[in-house]
């Protein structure tokens, strides 16, 4: 009989970005990025821990603009001209670097990693990575969750509950177009929650969220065991909420995993490193610097002085680690079933971006994980949410309480002097599209694909990836325009609307251009 | 909106004709126009009546963020024109909104309780004393 249970949570998400105005496209290169350095690796640990006949259990949250995105023909063949041009590049390093058998290894390494991942790509999922999630999750060691539409802070949009709606069910439907089945759980945006919000995902056949830590500690009454048992809403949709130790130990920059001086160091890329002519072919279309994945060397320290990267020592590092998070649990769960007599869940959500792409070696730590898991402890074992509350009674019902993941624990970042100004436009559009709604709630024709495309601006325009870039300072030119284009392209339809005249090619350009959610119908919005 | 447990934002747009009008109203009343504020009011509670206070700002103003300061409470707001004698008129009035809460509740229910050492054992284990998010502590409280 096993002590308690460890649920580990990935939420993968992208902002819609897609150009297809132009050739190439500095943002859209962050989805080609993630594909490369996260999903794949993701996809291949998971796989072989299936092979290996391993008994795991994973959750992943795919966010619907990230399946919107992995499903786009365009953005395929993209991603696979990426890959080409990253293998052409590591070639051309394994040329470079042959006198010098220190790089000249690292160098065969990362075309051996892009070989495969075209491999993977093209001839295994023919160019759509749904294929291997939808793999995954027949297994049953994967559960698939579903995120908000396009990733709208909920709790800032709360005021049009027909808007959060919105976010809610055009995400369930677009997880059910992709992935073939209707998600049990969803990852609530930044786990922005506010009371209420769990109404909406009850009425759209949701079961259960996660919260950041003190929205169920602050819940109210107060949770019997704290963030180790999943409490409910009066509504009945299930709440779990993250545990601390296991966020720090993997998230903290100072005392996390991560930022083991053995491990590989983000920052130095040879797209910042080698000389500007031979990288030319390889760079971002207005011919800017970027991180091309191809990085030699280690974190070594806390300065500038960076040593060679050992990948036989970052994964010896990678397997302590495991056993290090997994010798914690043991503890951890050991102290609160012999606190409370009862068989105690670990909740562990990180974003799933931070494998691979940012922790080189977090994909290879997720698979020695799960290994040692199964194979040097019997205190615990892996469940997803669904699992744990399939096989578990009745919960404490509370409010939990508004909260998010960000700084500070509210909604600070996605509303400050940075962004602020959006609500404003955001909460009229929102308020247009719900009058539209509901004044014409029979339109065909031309008028029907211009409310359709209306709901998808106003979809595009609330992401919180916006008011975040805006925040950090990070690319917040172009989370600027987005927001406005999305808007401006909101308000001129909305226009004709008015006028009951439709600019048809104008339309079909728009059309053309934000084409997330083809099957959308604008009476989502309808009260 | 409520940007945390402390803190509003309002944003307004108040048109020409509405300010002329509440100007009018207030010249019928032979009174005279003082200052733009902001009629902030707590809701009643459990034990509470409504209350207000009154917060000045720049006529120029368009949008404000609020310090309410208390965790768990619902607000309106007005936003409007205060007369040299102290009356009130507003030009606009916003949804209502609710600060999140702040602190572990004292509110237990009976079916779902430990004794209180446990009770803090847990929430100890649960990072409840070490600040979330390095930027404050957790209190016990019964807002």
């Amino acid at each position: 009989m096993k002590k308690g249970f460890l649920s580990i949570i990935l939420h993968a998400h992208l902002p819609y970005v897609r150009h297809p105005e132009h050739k190439r496209f500095l943002e859209e290169q962050w989805f080609y990025e993630t594909v490369t350095e996260t999903y794949f690796p993701l996809i291949k640990t998971l796989r072989s821990l299936i092979q290996e006949r391993i008994d795991f259990r994973i959750t992943l949250s795919l966010s619907p603009t990230l399946l919107s995105m992995m499903a786009d023909p365009l953005l395929q063949d993209r991603c696979l001209r990426h890959l080409d041009r990253l293998i052409e590049l590591a070639e051309k390093e394994i040329d470079r670097t042959s006198r010098d058998e220190r790089f000249h290894r690292l160098a065969v390494m990362y075309r051996e990693r892009f070989v495969e991942a075209r491999r993977i790509f093209c001839v295994e999922c023919g160019q759509n990575l749904l294929t291997a999630f939808k793999e995954l999750e027949k297994s049953g060691s994967v559960e698939l969750m579903t995120c908000a539409a396009t990733h709208g802070y909920l709790p800032l949009m709360a005021i049009h509950r027909e808007a959060v709606r919105a976010q809610v069910r055009v995400a369930v439907e677009t997880h059910e177009r992709y992935l073939g089945s209707r998600p049990n759980g969803i990852w609530l945006p930044e786990c922005g929650y506010y009371p209420g919000v769990d109404e909406i995902l009850k009425k759209e056949g949701l079961k259960y969220f996660i919260v950041d830590t003190h929205g169920v500690l602050y819940a109210t009454p107060r949770p019997k065991y704290g963030v180790f048992w999943p409490v409910q809403c009066s509504s009945g949709v299930a709440v779990f909420g993250r545990d601390p130790e296991t966020s720090k130990s993997v998230w903290s920059a100072e005392e996390g995993y991560p930022g083991d001086f053995n491990y590989r160091e983000f920052y130095r890329d040879i797209g910042f490193d080698l000389d500007y002519d031979y990288l030319r072919p390889y760079l971002n279309g207005d011919g800017s610097r970027l991180n091309t994945g191809i990085k030699y060397y280690r974190i070594t320290g806390k300065t500038d002085h960076k040593e060679l990267y050992v990948p036989e020592a970052a994964g010896a590092k990678a397997a302590d680690h495991a056993g290090n998070f997994m010798f914690n649990r043991e503890k951890q769960i050991e102290y609160l079933h012999g606190l409370t007599g009862e068989t105690p869940l670990v909740v562990a959500p990180y974003d799933a971006e931070l494998f691979g792409h940012w922790w080189f070696e977090g994909p290879e730590w997720l698979g020695h994980l799960f290994r040692k898991i199964q194979f040097d402890q019997n205190t615990f074992e892996t469940v997803t949410p669904s699992g744990y509350l399939a096989h578990h009674g009745r919960l404490q019902t509370v409010t939990p309480c508004a909260s998010s993941w960000g700084y500070k624990g509210y909604s600070e970042v996605w509303l400050n002097g940075s962004n602020d100004w959006v609500y404003r436009h955001l909460h009229k559009a929102a308020e247009r599209m719900i009058a539209c709604a509901r004044s014409i709630p029979h339109a065909e024709g031309g008028l029907k694909r211009a409310l359709d495309q209306m709901a998808r601006e106003l979809l595009l325009s609330q992401a919180s990836d916006w008011a975040f870039m805006m925040k950090t300072g990070a690319h917040s030119a172009y989370a600027v325009k987005r927001t406005r284009d999305h808007l401006e392209r909101f308000t001129a339809l909305w226009d004709q609307v008015q006028k009951k005249s439709i600019d048809t090619r104008a339309l079909e350009s728009i059309e053309s251009m934000d084409n997330i959610f083809p099957d959308i119908d604008y009476r989502v919005y309808a009260s | 909106m409520a940007r945390d447990p402390w803190w509003l934002f309002a944003y307004w747009e108040v048109t020409e004709r509405r300010q002329e009008e509440i100007l009018r109203a207030i010249r019928r009343e032979r009174l005279e126009p003082d200052k733009t504020v902001m009629r902030v009011y707590e809701l009643a509670g459990p034990g509470r009546e409504d209350r207000f206070f009154d917060i000045e700002i720049s006529v120029m103003a368009d949008n404000w963020y609020l310090e309410v300061g208390l965790p768990g409470r619902r607000w309106v707001v007005e936003l409007g024109v205060r007369t040299r004698g102290g009356r009130f008129f507003a030009w606009v009035r916003s949804n209502e909104v609710m600060t999140p809460r702040y602190g572990i509740s004292d509110e237990i229910d009976a079916e779902w309780s430990f004794p209180e050492d446990i009770f803090l054992k847990i929430f100890k284990a649960a990072g409840a004393w070490d600040g979330f998010q390095k930027s404050s502590n957790l209190t016990v409280s019964s807002s």
